[in-house]
């Protein structure tokens, strides 16, 4: 243990601490900005700037080591002054278009500038000359906004392990790019949209479809039917007060009918429906001897993943079109059918945690209702816009409900929102329908968490034990399949793009750590819990569409509206 | 020049006594600008606001505040930067204030 003193009160620490982490210990806060905790420690925005005694020179506390007798001063004159100048020093080159930008009252320069006490723009410095790179469908970046944290930099290599962008060029030209100024929509991205969540400002933010939604819904001659991903409920609390892991499901579908919506459906529906293709799928694999293990395809930023850098292994995926793109496509048929509407009129829009399901949805195979599956994906930050500007009072909302029947779900679909969730509610259905008898204790906890990667192996009686292995984070993704080529065996494997699974996905709510990735899972274990049925075969809806419409799992109809087909990609464009 | 003027840190200039001090300082101030790699804001930032002021008052367009200006950014430069190179405009600013502040002064407006 290391003994120091910061702001004349003692502090004990582990060896290895940073002051920063000393001080956070004692409950003396420090300002940060490029410092991002589990992430990024570099001292680069010299905004935790702190004086020790016999060192000249501030130091940023972020990345200076705790040591023995450290006295450490955190809130003096000079150290005010000197936090003021560095974020002084970013905003002379920062565009005061506050009043216009996607982040305006949640951004961490704003914030900082408050906080320190900035009341004149006293430096008006070099504008740099960077530009806007919208032509990805998910994420717009805006390089005249960017104060170079290198948040983005680093959670695209280290956490995801693409390197999709980098810090070009050096001194005051410095920016944030992809190789050769390309566009991120010609590089090798996943468009998880994990930059986004770590931008504090508004350089990196989804592509908005705000308008276009609007649109739709003020058109008359349109139907337009919204879906909700199990980890929007989750989070979108947070956008309106609400403390992380608030659980807001009937809130949600309220407000969707107040936006006029005319169909409120749930992808949760889709979900379950999922687990039917998927685990009979799984089955039909090891049966049959088909390629194992098979790895879960509900990911968009996963399967882009695995068609830039792993092309070879696309066999391994499940053909399954992710929960959303099944609902796009049920919704336009077998609905619109049941309903008698002619889908050309029907606008399907999904308010999803994630970025990439925007490239998803644009995706030219996602057109096998006759028309476009899915037209719009709204993030979980652009629907708390569509109710801000609605006006409407989202914390006194009454419960709403959704449409059947494609609103019907159980708690196996609702646990897709978090790592493990899929596996979860795959064993549930597998257990049942090969061992013919009932799964008693439904929660898999071995897969639950958000350790990176996690194993275990379920003994089912008639197929032997069944291997199975979670990840989650793109770099962890990465891990588990070099695994596999250097010959690890299993039969089912889960990934999430996003660390944490799709609650802490690329169109959440921001900020985002561990702690708040936890508690919106346990929102959604809750949700487990308390519905009556947990096991997705259970849902009657299920029963009834495949009575009424899909006939069999993994059946013809199944096989054209359900199931997909990918794209090897590799990592260079032609 | 004086024998205490510090230009730069373990470097040397050789000139004539002619040498107007805001060329000189101009040089060096765009030497630590193309110098900076850009890592942190005070160096990456402050670097080029010092040669924004020191272009001015080269062409004899600055202003009195100007010379403040260039002493307190690289003073707090000096404080915050992460390394050498944004913490060393502040030496041949100040010296060059306490040495030759009417030279300076002429290239005021």
């Amino acid at each position: 243990m290391i003994n120091l003193t910061i702001n004349g009160q003692k502090v004990q620490v582990e060896d290895g601490a940073t002051i920063l982490e000393a001080a956070q210990k004692a409950d003396i806060h420090i300002p940060t900005l490029c410092y991002l905790a589990e992430v990024q420690a570099i001292g680069a925005c010299r905004v935790c700037l702190v004086e020790i005694e016999g060192n000249r020179n501030l130091q940023a506390s972020c990345v200076f080591p705790a040591s023995e007798g450290l006295v450490v001063h955190t809130n003096n004159d000079r150290v005010r002054k000197a936090r003021k100048f560095a974020v002084e020093m970013l905003i002379s080159n920062h565009p005061m278009e506050c009043l216009a930008c996607a982040r305006n009252l949640n951004c961490e320069l704003q914030s900082l500038a408050e906080e320190l006490g900035i009341r004149e723009v006293r430096f008006i410095g070099e504008q740099s000359e960077g530009r806007i790179d919208d032509l990805s469908p998910s994420i717009r970046r805006n390089q005249n906004k960017c104060i170079l944290c290198r948040r983005c930099v680093t959670v695209c290599k280290e956490i995801q392990g693409v390197s999709a962008i980098f810090t070009q060029g050096r001194g005051f030209e410095t920016r944030v790019e992809p190789a050769f100024d390309a566009s991120l929509n010609d590089v090798a991205c996943a468009m998880c949209g994990q930059c986004s969540v770590v931008c504090p400002v508004g350089a990196i933010t989804e592509k908005e479809n705000i308008e276009e939604v609007w649109e739709a819904l003020a058109d008359p001659t349109k139907i337009v039917a919204i879906q909700d991903a199990p980890a929007v409920r989750a989070a979108l609390g947070e956008e309106f007060g609400f403390a992380p892991g608030a659980l807001v499901t009937g809130k949600m579908l309220a407000a969707a009918r107040k936006l006029g919506f005319d169909l409120v459906f749930d992808t949760n529906f889709a979900a379950d429906l999922t687990i039917i293709e998927e685990g009979n799928e799984l089955l039909k694999r090891v049966k049959e001897g088909g390629v194992l293990p098979l790895i879960t395809s509900c990911s968009p930023g996963w399967i882009k993943f695995i068609e830039h850098f792993y092309p070879e292994m696309l066999p391994h995926l499940s053909t399954c079109k992710s929960p959303h793109q099944m609902l796009g496509a049920l919704t336009k048929t077998y609905y619109a059918q049941k309903a008698g509407i002619d889908p050309k009129d029907m606008v399907v829009v999904s308010v999803m945690p994630c970025t990439a399901k925007k490239f998803e949805c644009n995706r030219p195979e996602m057109n096998d209702s006759g028309y476009k599956d899915v037209d719009y994906v709204l993030t979980t930050r652009e629907l708390a816009k569509m109710i801000k500007q609605a006006g409407i009072d989202f914390a006194s909302l009454e419960n709403g409900s959704y449409d059947d029947p494609l609103g019907e779900y159980t708690g196996a679909a609702t646990i897709f929102g978090a790592t493990g969730g899929v596996m979860e509610a795959a064993l549930r259905t597998v257990y049942e329908v090969v061992t013919g008898k009932t799964l008693d204790n439904v929660e898999f906890t071995a897969v639950r968490g958000l350790q990176g990667i996690k194993e275990a192996t379920i003994p089912v009686e008639g197929i032997g034990d069944v291997k199975v292995a979670v990840a989650h984070g793109l770099g962890n993704a990465r891990k588990l399949l070099e695994s596999i080529k250097a010959g690890a065996q299993y039969h089912f494997i889960e990934i999430m793009a996003c660390p944490g699974g799709c609650v802490s996905g690329g169109g959440q709510p921001i900020p985002v750590n561990n702690e708040i990735r936890r508690l919106r899972a346990e929102a959604l274990y809750q949700e487990d819990r308390d519905l009556g049925l947990r096991k997705s075969h259970q849902n009657p809806s299920i029963t009834k569409i495949y009575e009424e419409f899909l006939d069999t799992p993994l059946g013809e109809k199944s096989h054209h509206l359900l199931h997909t087909r990918y794209t090897a990609r590799g990592v260079y464009k032609d | 020049m004086s024998k205490d003027t510090v230009l730069k840190k373990y470097a040397s200039l050789v000139m004539d006594e002619d040498a107007d001090v805001v060329d000189v300082l101009q040089s060096v101030l765009h030497y630590y600008n193309r110098e900076s790699c850009g890592h942190c804001a005070p160096c990456r930032v402050g670097t080029s606001l010092l040669v924004k002021i020191i272009d001015r008052l080269a062409s004899f367009e600055g202003e009195r505040d100007n010379l403040d200006q260039l002493l307190k950014i690289s003073k707090v430069m000096r404080d915050t930067s992460f390394c050498p190179v944004g913490q060393a405009p502040y030496s041949p600013i100040s010296s060059a204030l306490k040495n030759f502040q009417d030279q300076l002064l002429q290239h005021v407006k």
